[in-house]
């Protein structure tokens, strides 16, 4: 069990190395906190069992970049998050709704402000969301290449 | 007299219909595959372009029965939202509701007693079988033969008996509770379990004669829909679909979850990536449940079975916890993140169903039609667990 958050700049850069290592995306899931939407990466290997969490935080008007080009898997769980949260993922091929039907304007699993919780009270280590762990991904990364 | 402008034919259908775009080569027919249609088990719908006989792009569209289950996580609290875990998969619903019960354990740090391990070992085994049977049945109605599914049927029979005496329902199951189950398992129910292994086990080669080695079903299975194993992994897809591309992942080897490390059992796998070897893990799979089954029960603890200070209406810790276990279709993941409140703060449902036919448009490229059928049914699709 590994957990990194990761800089959403970086975060292309990251799955795209989980891929080279032959790790498979179990889901991608969104959390809305008061900072604004925590995206949830879980990736496994078959071989080396053990999950990988990547996060990144996004504010409620900014853009998520797809991951669809490196696990076309991403594509269903892209669009699941666009229907329940209406979180947009730059670069997605096809972002229309999957589950919702299409004339609903509405994204259900919206938190309104009285119910939106700060990230502390959801992450006991919240600290990683302000001080990205880019640097200990890396380092991770190095020691699982030399393992092999 | 018939009056319409060709212009305004194109336009017509819905949403999904007109976003699909067809090549404006000729002779190419758009055709919608469902949501009714018999094959499709329930309402899923693939938009196809076909050329002749063969499928040149197709696209499932989802969303028929989706119930926004993870809405009605957080506005429940933690135990009223256990019956719904029987409803996202009905065929293999205790293993969601051990999904869920593992989440929420695994949070609050409860134990689980040894002997309610073992029951829940038990019982999920057997679920399993009855899943496997059900999609063998119906598998073998999509290609066209009827009677198979009588004999599933018929099997089934027994398996939800012996479910329906300790768990009180025999399809949307919900047995399992926060550091336990919420009945003892009893003699009658240890001899009848006994009884139906022994009975299962001679129904196997009556099966492979009657199916698996007809020629037919043969001619319908092998060589079609071939999966390789990258495709398996950029899409995540687990399961029998996985094993069946050659690699034996298990979630209750790879992650031993409960007691399951504690059982000989062997994990099938083929190697030919085709709809027959993943029928074949199924048969086989249902084997070695009952394999497991009869250890399970040759060894059962004596005690509690449920945690005793289980607390009524359970607030876990703020924080996140992530459980895995594997379904009939694959490894099912619950992710809970708590706020320390009575209900999730955000319940989020990995479904293996969803990922497995997430690589349907692009195995479906190039094949026949009726092949396409052959397909899908190999997947195991459970829509409402897609869907939830």
């Amino acid at each position: 069990m590994k957990n990194f958050c990761i800089s959403l700049d970086k975060l292309i850069p990251a799955v795209k190395e989980l891929d080279n290592l032959g790790y498979f995306l179990e889901d991608v899931c969104c959390v809305h906190v008061k900072e604004g939407f925590e995206l949830v990466y879980h990736f496994d290997h078959w071989d080396n069992p053990g999950r990988i969490t990547l996060r990144t935080l996004i504010s409620d008007d900014q853009q998520a970049e797809t991951i669809s080009h490196i696990f076309p898997g991403a594509d269903w769980h892209e669009r699941e998050c666009y229907d329940f949260f209406g979180v947009h993922f730059k670069g997605h091929k096809n972002l229309i709704p999957l589950l919702l039907p299409p004339d609903l304007n509405e994204h259900p699993l919206l938190k309104n402000k009285k119910k939106q919780k700060e990230l502390s009270h959801i992450l006991p280590d919240c600290e990683c969301v302000t001080a990205p762990q880019d640097e200990e991904f890396d380092n991770w990364l190095n020691t699982f290449n030399k393992d092999k | 007299m018939l009056d319409f402008k060709l212009d305004e034919i194109e336009q017509s259908g819905d949403f999904y219909t007109r976003n699909f775009q067809p090549t404006p080569e000729e002779n190419k027919l758009v055709l919608n595959m469902g949501p009714q249609h018999p094959s499709t088990h329930g309402v899923l719908r693939i938009i196809l372009e076909i050329d002749g006989e063969y499928i040149l792009r197709a696209e499932p569209v989802l969303g028929y029965i989706h119930r926004m289950q993870e809405k009605m996580a957080e506005v429940k609290t933690y135990p009223q939202y256990l019956p719904n875990m029987g409803r996202v998969d009905y065929l293999h619903a205790l293993a969601w509701n051990w999904a869920y019960a593992g989440a929420v354990e695994k949070l609050m740090g409860l134990e689980v007693p040894e002997r309610a391990e073992y029951i829940r070992v038990i019982t999920c085994e057997l679920n399993r079988i009855n899943s496997h049977l059900l999609w063998w049945g119906a598998y073998l109605l999509d290609l066209g033969a009827f009677t198979p599914i009588m004999y599933a049927f018929a099997d089934r029979e027994i398996v939800m008996d012996i479910l329906q005496r300790i768990t009180g329902s025999r399809l949307t199951y919900c047995y399992y509770r926060f550091g336990g189950v919420s009945a003892d398992i009893d003699q009658k129910f240890i001899n009848d379990t006994r009884e139906f292994c022994k009975y299962m086990r001679g129904r196997f080669p009556i099966y492979k004669d009657l199916v698996t080695d007809n020629i037919i079903l043969r001619k319908r299975v092998e060589d079609i829909g071939h999966i390789n194993l990258e495709t398996c992994r950029k899409y995540g897809a687990t399961g029998p679909v996985l094993r069946g591309s050659g690699k034996p992942y298990d979630v209750r080897r790879a992650e031993p979850y409960s007691v399951y490390d504690r059982f000989d059992f062997e994990i099938p796998v083929y190697d030919e990536k085709d709809a027959l070897a993943r029928y074949l893990v199924r048969m086989d799979e249902m084997e070695q449940s009952l394999r497991i089954i009869e250890q399970a029960l040759d060894s059962l603890p004596e005690g509690d079975y449920i945690h005793p200070k289980t607390p009524k209406n359970p607030k876990p810790p703020k924080g996140e916890a992530y459980f895995a276990v594997e379904g009939a279709r694959g490894k099912i993941g619950v992710y809970l993140v708590s706020d320390g409140s009575k209900s999730p703060y955000r319940l989020k449902l990995r479904s293996p169903g969803f990922s497995n036919l997430s690589l349907f448009a692009e195995i479906a490229r190039g094949t026949l039609l009726a092949d396409a059928i052959s397909i899908l049914g190999s997947l195991d699709l459970v829509i409402p667990e897609i869907d939830r």
